[in-house]
């Protein structure tokens, strides 16, 4: 296939999916100019590797990169000593009753604040989760992936990727309920008409 | 089945990923398990919430111009010029540039091409490539409650999905594009051995609220805005068949 060929597919197959690919970077970096260079990124590798696509789901294949780009460069080359922290904390836990609490960054009240409807606050409770169901939740309720399409996409087998978004949606809720009340008792604490004497 | 291989399979049940026998397994434990009826319940709730509710976010126009500038760069090293073109005119920048040459050399047009002509010129170099490159369709159904839920989360809007197929537009199927620097829909119709193309995003401005026809390189093309969406018919299907199809769309056709 000649240059102008193949950049012409590229164009075709590869750059519809940049916003699914922008999506999954903002979820994973939780910062929207990372995201943008972590797409960057991961589109010139694509273009780089486009050789090596065989024509399966490009989409699949595209979110693949973004991951991997996420993973491999940047997370290693940040200070990720708090989420690492984070994480095995909420590791510790294997029994769905003993619900983990919520890492002391995303109970900050100003960010709680700033974003109080319900909408904001689901976003917040997802990206308080661990990266893991962060990205399997992300991949399956906004990409709207099959199983076996996120089984390729995070190199993991099917059942993995059904016992992780049970335990994702579980961890969201909680998530979820936690940063509502946290709100709450903060909007009362402020507000002196409501304190509790 | 006990209830730590049902809170597993719970998330299965939600997504539609079980088998019909698994699904029925879990019920019957379901129906006798309080806390697994629950969970299902959570499972259930956080799925279709997180659907609704959680933001999707799409790439700035920022970054669609860096990632087309970066592979205008890539693609460009190895060629001359004038293969560079197609990628060159993908940015702005290069677009203008590419424009002041035009007029220069042919001094009789006083004005860069009309955004309508260069939204035909995509639209058709789309249509083509599609063709060529044997990626006509990414979801392959004719049955329009396939095809439309197929768009969800893939784009921010959601194109109305119709089938002709009584006068003699059958729906192939549909799939993604990127055409005036952003995705769209696109739905591939078959019309006696001839394949449309149905390009779908809102309507920036109501401008052609009336349809409009042109000739390319042996290609028809129409285009026309109706309930707010811009509609690009694309076919080497000739006019009278294309404006059909154009007033099926827009429910106008003369009785």
């Amino acid at each position: 296939m000649t240059d102008s060929a193949q950049a012409a597919r590229f164009q075709q197959v590869v750059l519809p999916h940049m916003d699914a690919a922008y999506n999954l970077a903002r979820w994973l970096t939780s910062d929207a100019q990372e995201a943008e260079d972590v797409t960057q990124e991961a589109f010139l590798r694509a273009f780089r590797f486009f050789d090596s696509f065989r024509g399966e789901d490009a989409r699949t294949w595209l979110l693949a990169i973004v991951r991997n780009v996420f993973y491999t460069q940047w997370r290693r080359s940040r200070s990720s000593g708090a989420s690492t922290e984070f994480d095995e904390e909420m590791h510790s836990f294997s029994d769905d009753e003993s619900l983990p609490s919520l890492g002391r960054a995303d109970t900050n009240p100003e960010s709680i604040l700033s974003r109080n409807d319900d909408i904001r606050l689901l976003d917040q409770a997802l990206q308080a989760l661990p990266v893991e169901y962060r990205e399997a939740l992300v991949l399956r309720e906004l990409e709207d992936l099959s199983y076996k399409e996120i089984a390729t996409t995070l190199d993991i087998p099917i059942g993995t990727v059904m016992s992780r978004l049970a335990r994702a949606r579980r961890l969201m809720l909680d998530s979820f309920k936690r940063l509502s009340k946290g709100n709450h008792e903060l909007q009362r604490s402020q507000n002196p008409a409501l304190r509790v004497r | 089945m006990n209830c730590s291989e049902a809170r597993i399979q719970l998330s299965g049940y939600v997504d539609g990923e079980l088998s019909t026998s698994q699904s029925s397994r879990l019920d019957d434990h379901v129906s006798t398990c309080a806390a697994c009826q629950r969970e299902r319940t959570v499972q259930s709730f956080v799925h279709t919430e997180l659907r609704r509710e959680l933001t999707r976010f799409h790439a700035p126009a920022t970054l669609h111009r860096r990632i087309r500038a970066d592979l205008q760069a890539r693609s460009g090293e190895s060629r001359p010029w004038w293969r560079r073109l197609s990628w060159a005119m993908l940015t702005p920048a290069a677009g203008m540039a590419f424009a002041v040459l035009f007029c220069a050399n042919v001094v009789i047009l006083a004005s860069a091409p009309s955004k309508e002509d260069r939204l035909a010129d995509e639209v058709l170099t789309s249509h083509v490539r599609a063709l060529v490159a044997s990626h006509a369709i990414d979801v392959v159904s004719s049955d329009r409650h396939t095809v439309k839920p197929w768009y969800t989360g893939k784009l921010d809007f959601s194109p109305a999905v119709r089938d002709f197929v009584a006068d003699g537009f059958k729906l192939m199927g549909g799939r993604l594009d990127y055409v005036d620097g952003r995705t769209v829909a696109a739905l591939v119709y078959e019309h006696g051995g001839h394949v449309v193309d149905v390009f779908i995003w809102p309507a920036t401005d109501a401008a052609t609220a009336r349809p409009s026809g042109l000739e390319r390189r042996g290609y028809n093309l129409v285009h026309v805005n109706h309930a707010g969406m811009t509609y690009w018919l694309a076919s080497d299907l000739e006019s009278t068949e294309l404006d059909r199809l154009e007033g099926l769309i827009t429910g106008t056709n003369a009785m």
